[in-house]
């Protein structure tokens, strides 16, 4: 009996947000398990510190420095990822920006902006990168998960650009699964309640907020984003063989969890 | 190091009905490749010791019991024998589960009574005597089988089975939410069109004439509706348990995995 297969041995990975927080130790997770690595970022420096730190440890990466909103570039990222690399098995949706604001202070450019990078850019890269893996020998030939958010289900006040983009990436991810099934690519999203992250920082120096997230979480702590990179990396392996346009929640139980009262 | 080295699962359903290949059974057998110790628990005894001997073929440590899940002594005692053998348990897999087909006006009401009793103890019982140790212990992981059922009509009348496999759902949810600030994870897995030999015996029994069946014709046609382009596997079922056992889930808790191929993410 053939034993269950999480290795990602020999498969090139893209993972765009890679120069840190979540994108970081997704990547490192994955070249930790045997997978070349691309990392995408907008910040060259950040990201080639990032490559730097990984070569240190051995794993096979390359990086690209471009902004994911020039969609002419995700296209060439990916062909050339693909050239290099002699093709793609998974796609990692990770970048992400905030832009909060209440709903009567916001602008139809304030949500386009982070449309435009948190939807538009995962759908051209998802596009191409499909393109590719579906000429990968059968009958697995490739992931695409991307990074949607408790927030897709679950807002909190002043977040709505943010929140409803991260949804969109949930409801593409289910066309994703729909169109590409038929070529054994599985496409699958997580959500991830609130993690440890560089995004994070402004609301992690707020002590009352982290409090109250703890207090709303049933695990009664914030993640560490290796626990983020765990599941991306199990949903990039074979042993996901049949999990297809799944939103995953990896949250600390916060979704099956509603207080009664404020604590 | 294999990821699930030096700890013990407790897995419920663990034999395969006819001698065939359920998902209990390949849970058993994927976790311990993965280096877990099997408590096998079953109904019946044979079943449960072939799971073990497969397991040990490949030189894993198993044990099996023969017990019913909603029999509270019997349960108890399982535990305890558990315990015995393997000074602890880490993983509780409620898998035990059965089907009757029936909708609202002509499920009989014995049919609702063992459908909810079977299927809602089955759930209940282990986690309510494993709880103890897992709190004692600081840590522990639950997961129990639910079904995509569990959250709509499939296109034949299973009321009870359903809704059996919904309340699953809840309890789960519940569970993970109790038992969260003591270190305790619980999750459900929500399988589609898996094939099972539980799943054929329910086709077989809604069936005129079980003999003219043509397995590969209905698993063609099923698969249709699938975007991955095919039924389930138990292998399939069973990866997705190892993760949720391990520690690479450490911070899923309160929610459900569907392993369905995408069938309930489309129309």
């Amino acid at each position: 009996m053939s034993a269950p297969n999480f290795s990602l041995a020999g498969k090139t990975i893209l993972i765009t947000g890679a120069a840190r927080g979540l994108g970081a130790a997704m990547a490192e997770t994955c070249a930790a398990q045997g997978a070349q690595i691309c990392l995408q970022d907008l910040n060259a420096e950040g990201v080639h510190a990032t490559a730097d730190a990984f070569r240190a440890k051995g794993y096979n990466v390359t990086t690209t420095a471009f902004d994911l909103t020039d969609f002419a570039a995700c296209e060439a990222w990916i062909k050339d990822s693909a050239a290099q690399n002699g093709g793609i098995w998974g796609l990692i949706n990770n970048a992400g920006i905030t832009n909060h604001g209440h709903v009567t202070d916001q602008t139809v450019d304030d949500y386009r902006s982070i449309y435009d990078l948190h939807v538009f850019a995962p759908f051209v890269l998802a596009r191409e990168a499909g393109k590719i893996m579906q000429l990968n020998p059968g009958p697995q030939r490739g992931r695409i998960v991307s990074v949607s958010s408790i927030a897709a289900t679950h807002p909190r006040p002043g977040i709505g650009n943010y929140a409803s983009s991260k949804a969109a990436i949930a409801g593409l991810t289910r066309s994703l699964a729909a169109d590409f099934g038929a070529n054994g690519i599985c496409a699958n999203a997580i959500a991830p309640g609130y993690v440890l992250t560089e995004m994070n920082r402004k609301i992690l120096s707020d002590d009352a907020f982290v409090r109250r997230i703890e207090n709303r979480t049933p695990a009664a702590r914030w993640a560490d984003p290796a626990e983020i990179a765990a599941p991306v990396a199990f949903l990039m392996s074979e042993a996901s063989s049949y999990i297809n346009g799944q939103l995953l929640a990896v949250d600390g139980g916060m979704n099956a969890f509603l207080q009664s009262n404020e604590a | 190091m294999k990821r699930l080295e030096g700890r013990v699962a407790l897995i419920t359903g663990a034999g395969s009905m006819s001698g065939g290949l359920g998902n209990g059974k390949a849970t058993a057998i994927r976790l311990a490749q993965e280096g877990a110790a099997i408590c096998a628990l079953d109904l019946h005894l044979d079943a449960a010791e072939e799971t073990c001997d497969l397991i040990r073929a490949e030189n894993g440590r198993a044990h099996a019991i023969a017990a019913n899940v909603t029999d509270e002594a019997q349960i108890m005692a399982a535990v305890a024998e558990c315990l015995g053998i393997f000074g602890q348990i880490n993983i509780l897999q409620n898998n035990v589960g059965i089907l009757k087909s029936g909708g609202a006006m002509d499920t009989t009401v014995a049919d609702w009574e063992l459908l909810t009793n079977v299927n809602m103890k089955a759930v209940f019982l282990p986690t309510k005597h494993v709880l103890p140790h897992f709190m004692e212990r600081g840590t522990g992981v639950v997961t129990n089988m639910s079904s995509i059922a569990g959250q709509r009509y499939l296109g034949a009348p299973y009321i009870g089975y359903n809704a059996t496999k919904g309340s699953i759902i809840a309890y789960t949810r519940n569970l993970a939410a109790e038992v969260a600030p003591y270190g305790i994870r619980a999750n459900a897995i929500l399988p589609g069109f898996i094939d099972t030999p539980m799943a054929r015996d329910v086709t077989e029994q809604a069936s005129d004439d079980p003999d003219a069946i043509d397995w590969n014709a209905l698993d063609q046609q099923r698969a249709k509706r699938v975007p991955l382009g095919r039924v389930g596997t138990p292998w399939d079922v069973a990866n997705a348990a190892v993760f949720l056992a391990s520690d690479e889930a450490s911070y899923i808790t309160g929610t459900e995995i569907t392993v369905d191929g995408g069938v309930s993410c489309r129309v």
